[in-house]
């Protein structure tokens, strides 16, 4: 009842072979959680919006982290890792999933939508930073009156096109008072990029828009709406806002409308891109419509570096911190004290400047109902 | 005392024996136990929830909510259209190369049969590149100034014909294989009785097909129900199955969990149902009852048709190349093409071998090839012991037993992708391993999606080896795992290969599963195609499915060799 040598070499042989294959990815795939490690979670493109490497303008990613995070890092003895996730959503879930023994400390990128969602999970901490008199008041109730998140951003979604595909003849209503009946006629719809509510946050925020003109301000039906809209060959519905955007911008479709941001012009505007794109919102009895979009960061319950997590809070609403903003995030810097770049005053959609749907609801009213219009909206377009 | 080194080396490698022989089973249950049962009856838990009035509101949604119909109604009917599409393809494919004899045949069914084991996302990719509004098709119909707004990538039937160019294969494989056992003797019975054309068609060609258009279509059904990556993509936001549908159900902004689990309950018990008709189908397909020998019928050739059915063939034959060949060659030319200055280029393959973290993936791209050849080589690994131990523990157990087990150790395939991750992720991410490392789920959901794929290959293999020669090894003085090392497991070398194959094939193209369980630093190859497809970065995803595609095909070949000697797809 012997093992022969070959035997044994193949049993010996196979074992080593598991050994070693494990052993490498215990060491390339596993997270060594380290003492005085802050942890960050955000989505994958925080502050990297500010460079063009083919004509050298703006600022390198590089110098933003080292702004921003090493010289906390620095001052404070504390490393900082930052995990980025291609989506708020997935962002969201895998904190809902570590809920009960958090790795995280913070959590940047929660807008006004998303709080929602992770109120519901119980899964942050209402901290009330000593930097947040530095923000006005209204971007504070707009996000989180409760501070379970607190403003670093903002801006508008807005409808963005191509100028020179929509001619002025052809189109006129972009010129004038674009509403959104408007966007039904048959030469809109066919040239309409939304992005997917179900996958994409300003899908999401138009969705919401929507809504809010049809239920609140036309008084009609908001499902007939996108009924209309995806009959037939309709509205081109793009999984996230690289797609729609690319779609409409760079390749050879007849596609040249889509549901971007209010800040795209001043975007092209500083890079020198000479883009045909022009920017348009709803206009609603008189009154001009869109939807606002508040960023917010937040410190997690039961951070184990809850000390760290709420000076890197402070941190990242001051000045140092928040001038990268405009025209790296593209978005308006919550802090009041910080200049705006010239492009942002000549081209950017400021929210003062409009109505904002976001007043026509209640916070309860959109909790309440967020996931029964998403199925309603599913419902519709599976037709 | 003193013990004689020597006795004591054979006292401690019989105990090892007798370990191994004991734990035989009981190792491969306990990780089917773990990693499939538990997780099951977590989802069900899910399901129910803590209040009976929670799972009676979600049985109710699901029934009654208009928008769980519409799923329900479309999931069956894509399936269903698919199943059509895929035998409309396949039958007179499989005919041709089941009844003809022409020059490489043998190549060129591999080449027509080779896309079912694609994964999903090179598929997604081909579909855009070829059938795109900015892919071949619409591109070469350009050069004569035909412009048909044609996007066969997104949208209804873009979904139907991808999933018939999935599984057309297996139709042909069904067709061509059962047209090849066809005896000759009744076929010449037949016609000097004078039956021919319809007759002909009705009473003898239709009989000795139909089990094996059966089975091939229950099979084809059963992944089209179950298709996630292809719908996800292909779908343009407008078209979402059962599985599709727990996937976004269980994330947020809807969290609806408890949806979600009911759901894949529901898609279970369908799949289970499915896969057992599958089973009962196959099992008569595979023992037909033969009366004396058979004589196979020989293969007409081609050569020697007239023109007129020649004509036919060729073109048919033609028209199914090009939509095999056509997605896999625009992938190619993708990933050997700068895009956007349209030259050929070497560029994409240097980014994604690259070590430095790409914006897009979070990572840098040579670490996605690194992280996917890991799992790959842990599933295979894991896979391999744990089926061989089955299939060792098999052997001891009594034959109502073995029917018994065989079932247990080929349930995972009931279980569709998302079932088997919602089910893992669920169990198991209340502990705090988790956190730290998300990989060893995903190791454990491959090795799971590939356990039934290698547990068939070397089941059938190894029922072919000659128990003679373990009992002249016995006799000799051989034990029985040296027996089965050095004799069994040598003799089973083609199975083993096609299951390495497979489970090489199912890890590095898996999806679905993998997009559910990950952490940025476990990104995989499918993940970062995905990716890629997403930032409209199509050079860099060329790339990428090119390598897969390369992999897969190869895989292929291992798996071919197989079925030319009967093993079922």
């Amino acid at each position: 009842m012997a093992l022969s040598r070959e035997s044994r070499r193949l049993l010996i042989g196979a074992t080593i072979v598991l050994v070693v294959i494990v052993a490498v990815a215990i060491v390339t795939l596993s997270r060594r959680p380290e003492e005085r490690t802050l942890n960050i979670y955000t989505y994958d493109s925080l502050l990297k919006w500010g460079y063009d490497e083919a004509s050298g303008i703006g600022t390198p990613y590089k110098e933003i982290f080292a702004a921003v995070f090493s010289a906390f890092e620095q001052e404070h003895g504390i490393t900082i890792q930052v995990t980025e996730f291609e989506s708020t959503g997935t962002m969201i879930e895998q904190l809902v999933r570590e809920k009960e023994s958090p790795i995280a400390d913070v959590v940047i990128g929660i807008d006004n939508l998303d709080i929602i969602t992770l109120k519901e999970a119980n899964v942050l901490k209402p901290y009330t930073p000593i930097t947040l008199n530095n923000i006005p008041t209204r971007l504070i109730t707009a996000l989180d009156p409760e501070h379970y998140v607190v403003p670093y951003d903002f801006g508008v979604i807005a409808l963005v096109y191509d100028a020179v595909a929509l001619t002025a003849e052809s189109y006129p209503e972009l010129q004038a008072d674009l509403t959104l009946a408007d966007l039904t006629m048959d030469k809109y719809r066919s040239t309409f990029v939304i992005e997917n509510p179900l996958t994409s946050s300003p899908g999401k925020s138009f969705l919401l828009w929507q809504i809010g003109i049809y239920e609140k301000v036309l008084h009609q039906s908001w499902q007939d709406w996108w009924r209309a809209m995806t009959e037939g060959d309709g509205v081109f519905i793009a999984s996230g806002w690289t797609e729609a955007f690319e779609r409409v911008f760079f390749e050879e479709t007849d596609d040249h409308l889509v549901v971007s941001y209010g800040t795209d012009l001043a975007y092209n505007a500083f890079f020198e891109y000479g883009s045909n794109a022009h920017i348009t919102l709803s206009h609603e009895q008189g009154n001009t419509y869109s939807w606002f979009q508040v960023e917010g960061l937040g410190l997690i319950n039961g951070a184990q570096h809850e000390k760290f997590a709420k000076q890197f809070i402070d941190w990242f609403l001051t000045e140092p911190v928040q001038i990268y903003f405009p025209t790296n995030n593209w978005m308006y810097p919550a802090n009041q004290n910080v200049k705006l770049p010239q492009v942002f005053v000549e081209h950017a959609v400021h929210p003062d400047e409009v109505s904002l749907v976001n007043n026509l609801f209640s916070q309860e009213e959109i909790a309440l109902n967020l996931k029964d219009w998403l199925q309603e909206w599913q419902t519709i377009v599976m037709g | 005392m003193e013990v004689p080194i020597v006795a004591l080396k054979r006292k401690s490698l019989r105990r090892l024996s007798l370990v191994f022989d004991t734990l035989g089973l009981g190792v491969p249950l306990a990780v089917l136990f773990f990693f499939i049962f538990i997780p099951f009856f977590f989802v069900l838990f899910l399901a129910i929830g803590e209040t009976s009035e929670g799972f009676i509101n979600a049985i109710i949604t699901v029934l009654e909510g208009s928008l769980y119909h519409q799923i329900f109604r479309f999931t069956i009917l894509q399936a269903g259209i698919s199943t059509g599409l895929s035998l409309l393809i396949g039958i007179p494919i499989g005919y041709i190369f089941g009844r003809f004899e022409f020059f490489s045949r043998k190549t060129l069914l591999a080449l027509v049969t080779v896309p079912f084991i694609l994964p999903p996302l090179y598929v997604v990719l081909g579909f855009i590149r070829f059938w795109g509004s900015a892919g071949f098709v619409n591109r070469f119909l350009a050069i004569f100034g035909i412009d048909l707004g044609l996007d066969l990538s997104r949208g209804f039937w873009a979904i139907i014909i991808a999933h018939a160019f999935y599984n057309a294969p297996l139709v042909i494989y069904w067709v061509s294989s059962a047209l090849a056992i066809l005896d000759k003797d009744q076929i010449d019975a037949a016609r000097t009785l004078g039956s021919k054309n319809l007759h002909f068609i009705r009473r003898i060609l239709l009989p000795n097909m139909l089990p094996g258009l059966l089975a091939a279509s229950i099979l084809t059904f059963t992944y089209c129900l179950l298709s996630f990556a292809i719908v996800l993509e292909l779908g343009g936001g407008q078209f979402y199955t059962i599985e599709l549908q727990i996937w976004i159900l269980y994330k947020p902004p809807f969290s609806l969990r408890q949806l979600a689990g009911v759901l894949a309950i529901f898609q279970t018990f369908m799949s289970i149902l499915l896969i057992y008709l599958y089973s009962k189908v196959s099992a008569v397909v595979l023992s037909p009852v033969k009366v004396g020998e058979i004589k196979p019928i020989e293969r007409r050739r081609m050569a020697t048709e007239s023109a007129k059915i020649k004509g036919l063939l060729l073109g048919v034959l033609g028209f199914i190349l090009i939509f095999d060949l056509g997605p896999m060659v625009s992938i190619a030319l993708s990933a050997f093409q700068d895009v956007e200055r349209g030259i050929w280029t070497l560029k994409n393959f240097s980014v994604i071998f690259s070590n430095r973290s790409s914006a897009i993936l979070h990572i840098s791209p040579a670490k996605t090839i690194i992280n996917t050849c890991l799992f790959a080589s842990l599933a295979v690994m894991l896979d391999l012991g744990l089926v061989v131990m089955a299939i060792r523990g098999l052997e001891r157990t009594p034959q109502k037993v073995q029917h018994i087990l065989e079932s247990i150790f080929f349930s995972p395939i009931g279980l569709s992708s998302i079932t088997i991750a919602l089910g893992l992720l669920y169990t198991y991410s209340r502990f705090k391993w988790y956190y730290t490392s998300s990989w060893i789920l995903i190791v454990i959901a491959h090795t799971m999606i590939g356990f039934p794929f290698m547990f068939r290959a070397l089941l059938s293999s190894y029922r072919k080896v000659n128990p003679d020669y373990v009992y002249a090894a016995r006799t000799l003085g051989s034990s029985r795992l040296d027996a089965f090392l050095r004799i069994q497991l040598p003799l089973m070398t083609p199975g083993i290969q096609t299951g390495i194959a497979f489970v090489i094939a199912v890890s590095i193209g898996e999806f679905a599963a993998t997009n559910f369980i990950y952490w940025p630093e476990a990104t995989t190859m499918s993940i970062a195609i995905y990716k890629y497809i997403g930032a409209r970065q199509y050079g860099f995803a060329g790339a990428m499915c090119f390598l897969v595609g390369l992999v897969s095909m190869l895989c292929f070949l291992a798996i071919q060799k197989s079925i030319d000697e009967g093993l079922p797809l």
